[in-house]
């Protein structure tokens, strides 16, 4: 439980920081400075700078802005993408679900990295790009939770007799079996995010993700990698915002999943 | 302090260490190797088959040529130990020298014949087929006499043949299909031992080089993309060589007694295209506002690490680069004249940068930031480096502004030839008078004649602008202070272990 | 069993022949290909034709997609367009380093995770306990590569006790090992977390069993009731160890990158942007086939582990 709220707090903290960034922090991310490049920590610039002279603690910020948002969106279009298909194949049955379950499936029996990279590779780098390849490899974990239960709400009771009183399936569906497992798909959504946000980190480090000169805390890390040794704070600092949202994900997480089995 | 002394002795101490392990297990204490890391690695070290300035720089050690590229940039003897060229400039006869193929088999004239030959051969498909495309025939007159003919006078032949395509192979292995792509056979001063991909090429001293045996007895290439691991493996002593110093480096190398810091031309020209076929850059002035839109002595120190500018299509130190040519002058406000007289207002441009060149997407940076300051406005999109040559290079043109080096050539054809036709090159750039005085450049063979035909050449490139100009980096390498001897072949940018020593 | 046996490797068939299709198709329609790319920026337009033919691309999609399907089908991969030589080669050339660091990685994450679970396990609400939990959810939130950079700075850069460099020249010899063990932590260390969780929470369910508390309550010796749990909890961690064999492979991508180890992960990457189609469908065919199989040894174990699943 005091995972929980620590995850949230954390998460609070790291979101703020980077939404109110052009507020708390009003230095372009963009703006060279050739006459400072890599400059250390100082007061001017708490993250130092890079090798074009730019402010790396704007760009951590403005770049925990795209980061956070691709990761969400992702997480959000894999959760409905499984999800919806999931429902739909249990309510359905019958040839779908079995063309269904047999697609994802084959998606489960891919290596989760190589499938995104492939698609990412293929698709060209990009925030919009990399949201539907994390959607995609994301969507088989939700594909089976949702059809499985679906699968046996639908058989439960309680939606029995409402068949009886004459309720139609679909309705079913929505009315009664939805809300009973939302909280288990927003259990694994908080763990997904936890995984899509450094998935999408690895993927900008490789070059295949957001491109230059648009900042993301993979893009920025990428950069500071080749001046490590010059300016180590520009990749110690981004990657500190990375890994803190992160670990809130990963708290409310595992605190929820806790309390949930604990209920169960 | 106290803390910093018992760390770095704790580390000497683990030095001694591995020096004595490493030491055992070599089990020689003679032997000499010298370790180079470079940034970039070759394609395939078949010199026929390859553009990658990389696969030239690691061949270089492994093959020769007819005629090669000395250290002041003039083009001497090498495997021919002296070339006539016949009256009507219609044949070149070569006068082999005695040298030894790594095989041991003896250099005769049938080598040069079956190299060229299978140069020439379609199935070889080399990207460097047009540089020989005059050669009508290649004939071994006797053992140590070839005899080249041409359909049209070719001055510009002398420098491919001088250039890391021009390697001359073993007529036997040409004949067996041999796999010189992965097995490198030459008569090089180095025997090629091993390649591991991403990893390292081992050579050899090869004992019976024709010039003499290499004066270490081995040469360990190692591929290192990152400057920053270069520069650590250079102060750590675990390589004696490195060919990347980012420019936030050179200070620190300049200071430290062990090591030293080679700052030689480059034959690169770096420049930011232009699409002219985009009715808003149609304008000459638009391109001239942007050449003084752009400071390019800082782009070249913050993203290349310092070098000359140039202003035209040509590499600062080439002989061919005319004296009369001055670089355009940074002045925002001439730019923004020049915009203004061109009408030309609110610009937004398409900037695309090929990755991974790190520093053409640097530069692009820059030059973004520094036309905004003039009211124009570009989009930067990075693009692989196959799409940037199948759609920006090649086929549609797909770009507004783009940023590139183009490779040194030791004639001015290589780099010129094209550039006066739509068609043909990627600013679109067409001058049709240009293009006749590029047509008689290629076969002028009074040397005064042809420079001034290219001194207008260039006079027009810097006129019409195709390009923001950017200039020639210095290619600056680091080595450990002790080594000498070793040096970087101007303009064709290649490394020469021949003279390599340590002191 | 038969039946079971049949149906599964219809199953790899088929996602094997549905994977490859697609790498096949994806890569082909991304700009540019490999004769642009080998004919640089020298090269006209004729002369780019001239070396696609010469390297098999001028044909129609359909007759190099039955080549290529041909190929398969015979056990060949096809030769790389940018090494001018068998895909086999190709791999059998790198594979080696990728098993090194992945064989390293494993048995980390086996001696830290393992290690770890039991001694959490063992002591429920300790301080090693808390410690554990923390870990496991901590090391997760790592981004893998970050923490590499960690790595290099300190122990590398800094204290100079590892080489800064991937492989030493020679390659793959004991002397790698060194070169290999801040990669393989780097690797390990999220996985070690898996684990460890797994662990602990396999002894906590032996620790309520019965046997368990009929052994204390008969007086067996402390130490014989660990063994016990120990001997019993560790079965059940074993799937999840096949696991994460089969996602090591491909989770090496990364980490060879940044400490520049010529292994699978710089193969894929550097045939992608090569547009070298033999070598990325080759690493494709392989991680898929290691990955399949992996997971099926991942349920023999679990059938075994858990005689309930055992359904044949």
């Amino acid at each position: 439980m005091t995972r929980v709220r620590f995850g949230a707090v954390l998460f609070a903290i790291v979101l703020l920081s980077t939404v109110l960034a052009p507020i708390l922090r009003p230095v372009d991310p963009l703006e060279p400075n050739y006459r400072s490049t890599y400059a250390g920590v100082s007061a001017e610039h708490p993250l130092g700078t890079d090798r074009l002279g730019r402010d790396v603690l704007s760009r951590a910020l403005a770049g925990g802005r795209v980061s956070l948002t691709i990761a969400l969106s992702a997480t959000a279009l894999t959760i409905l993408l499984g999800g919806a298909l999931g429902s739909v194949a249990a309510t359905v049955g019958g040839a779908v679900d079995t063309a269904l379950s047999r697609f994802f499936d084959a998606l489960l029996a891919f290596p989760g990295f190589l499938l995104v990279l492939l698609v990412v590779a293929m698709l060209g780098g990009g925030a919009a790009q990399t949201v539907l390849a994390l959607g995609v490899a994301g969507s088989p974990i939700y594909f089976r939770l949702a059809r499985s239960y679906a699968r046996s709400e639908l058989r439960s009771e309680y939606v029995t007799a409402a068949i009886a009183l004459g309720a139609s399936r679909p309705r079913q569906m929505i009315r009664h079996a939805l809300p009973n497992f939302v909280g288990s798909i927003l259990v694994q959504g908080a763990s997904t995010a936890a995984t899509f946000l450094l998935v999408e980190a690895s993927l900008s480090y490789l070059g295949l993700g957001v491109p230059l000169p648009t900042p993301s805390w993979g893009n920025v890390l990428q950069e500071s990698r080749a001046f490590l040794t010059r300016q180590p704070w520009a990749a110690v600092g981004p990657g500190l915002f990375l890994a803190a949202a992160s670990l809130s994900f990963q708290f409310v997480a595992d605190g929820m999943r806790d309390k949930l089995d604990r209920r169960s | 302090m106290e803390l910093a002394k018992r760390s770095l002795s704790r580390r000497s101490l683990a030095f001694a260490l591995a020096a004595a392990i490493v030491g055992t297990l070599l089990g020689t204490a003679s032997a000499q190797t010298i370790t180079m890391a470079m940034a970039a690695q070759p394609d395939t070290l078949d010199p026929q088959v390859t553009s990658a300035t990389a696969a030239f720089q690691v061949s270089k050690s492994i093959y020769d040529t007819l005629v090669e590229v000395d250290r002041n940039g003039d083009i001497v003897p090498a495997l021919a130990q002296s070339y006539e060229v016949a009256e009507d400039s219609l044949s070149y006869t070569f006068h082999l020298t005695e040298a030894t193929f790594h095989d041991g088999t003896a250099l005769d004239a049938q080598d040069v014949v079956a190299t060229l030959q299978r140069m020439l051969d379609p199935e070889t498909a080399s990207p460097k087929l047009s540089e020989f495309a005059a050669i009508t025939g290649v004939e071994a007159t006797d053992d140590r006499t070839v005899v080249v003919s041409l359909s049209q006078p070719a001055p510009a032949l002398i420098a491919s043949l001088a250039s890391g395509w021009g390697a001359i192979l073993p007529s036997e292995k040409i004949e067996s299909g041999h796999d010189f792509g992965n097995q490198p056979v030459g008569t090089g001063p180095f025997a090629f031992v091993e390649w591991q991909r991403d990893n390292s090429v081992t050579l050899n001293a090869f004992a019976d080089y024709y010039q003499g045996a290499p004066q270490v007895d081995q040469v360990v290439i190692r591929f290192v993309p990152d400057s920053a691991v270069q520069l650590q493996g250079l102060t750590t002593g675990e390589f004696d060589v490195i060919d990347t110093v980012a420019s936030a480096d050179q200070a620190t190398i300049e200071s430290n007694a062990d090591l030293a810091l080679v700052r030689d031309p480059s034959g690169l020209a770096l420049v930011a295209a232009i699409n002219t076929r985009r009715e808003a850059l149609a304008d000459p002035r638009v391109r001239q506002a942007f050449n003084h839109a752009v400071d390019s002595q800082t782009v070249l120190d913050v993203a290349y690490g310092g070098g000359t500018p140039i202003g035209t299509f040509m590499e600062a130190g080439s002989p061919w680069m005319p004296d009369s040519i001055e670089p355009f002058a940074y002045d925002p406000e001439r730019a923004q004249e020049l915009l203004n007289e061109a009408g030309a207002s609110g610009l937004s441009l398409d900037m695309a940068l090929p990755q991974p060149y790190e520093n053409h997407i640097q530069a692009g940076q820059m030059i973004q930031d520094y036309l905004s300051d003039v009211g124009v406005s570009a989009e930067i999109r990075i693009v692989e480096w196959g799409v940037w040559l199948s759609d920006v290079y090649g086929g549609a043109h797909d770009y507004d502004l783009t940023v590139i080096g183009h490779t040194g050539k030791l004639d001015p054809t290589g780099r010129l030839d094209g550039y006066a036709t739509e068609a043909d090159n990627y600013p679109g750039f067409d001058d049709p008078e240009m293009a006749a005085w590029l047509e008689s450049g290629s076969q002028e063979t009074d040397p005064d004649a042809r420079r001034q035909v290219y001194t207008n050449v260039l006079q027009r490139m810097h006129d019409g602008a195709p390009f923001i100009y950017i200039g020639t980096p210095d290619r600056v390498h680091a080595r450990k202070a002790s080594l000498e001897g070793f040096w970087i072949t101007p303009m064709l940018d290649s490394f020469d272990f021949r003279t390599a020593h340590f002191e | 069993m038969t039946r079971y046996l049949v149906g599964q490797i219809f199953s790899f068939l088929v996602t094997l022949w549905v994977v490859l299709t697609l790498v096949f198709l994806g890569m082909r329609a991304l700009p540019g290909d490999a004769a642009t790319i080998l004919g640089g920026m020298d090269a006209n337009a004729e002369q780019i034709a001239v070396i696609r033919e010469r390297l098999g691309l001028a044909g129609s999609l359909a007759v190099q997609y039955s080549d290529f399907m041909g190929g398969i089908v015979q056990g060949d991969l096809g030769d790389s367009l940018r090494e001018r030589r068998p895909v086999t080669a190709v791999l059998l050339d790198r594979l080696p380093v990728t098993l090194a660091l992945a064989g390293m990685a494993f048995v980390l994450s086996l001696v830290i995770g393992i290690g770890l679970g039991l001694l959490a396990g063992l002591a429920p609400g300790s301080i090693i306990d808390r410690f554990t939990t923390l870990f496991a959810t901590a090391a997760l939130a790592l981004p893998e590569f970050w923490f590499g950079f960690l790595l290099i700075l300190l122990f590398a850069v800094n204290l100079g006790w590892f080489p800064v460099l991937g492989l030493p020249p020679s390659g793959l010899s004991w002397q790698a090992s060194w070169h290999l063990l801040l990669p393989a932590f780097t690797l390990a260390l999220p996985r070690s977390a898996q684990v460890a969780r797994l662990t602990r929470a396999q002894v906590l369910e032996q620790r309520m069993s019965d046997y368990v508390r009929t052994a204390r309550s008969k007086g067996l010796h402390p130490r014989g009731v660990t063994r016990h749990i120990a001997a019993n909890a560790l079965p059940g961690v074993l799937p999840l160890l096949a696991l994460e064999l089969g996602g090591l492979l491909t989770g090496t991508i990364v980490v060879e990158q940044v400490f520049g180890l010529p292994g699978l992960g710089a193969t894929i990457l550097g045939g992608i942007s090569a547009r070298d189609y033999p070598v990325v469908q080759g690493v494709t065919v392989l991680a898929v086939a290691v990955y399949i199989g992996v997971n099926w040894i991942a349920d023999l174990l679990q059938a075994v582990a858990d005689p309930r699943l055992r359904t044949v």
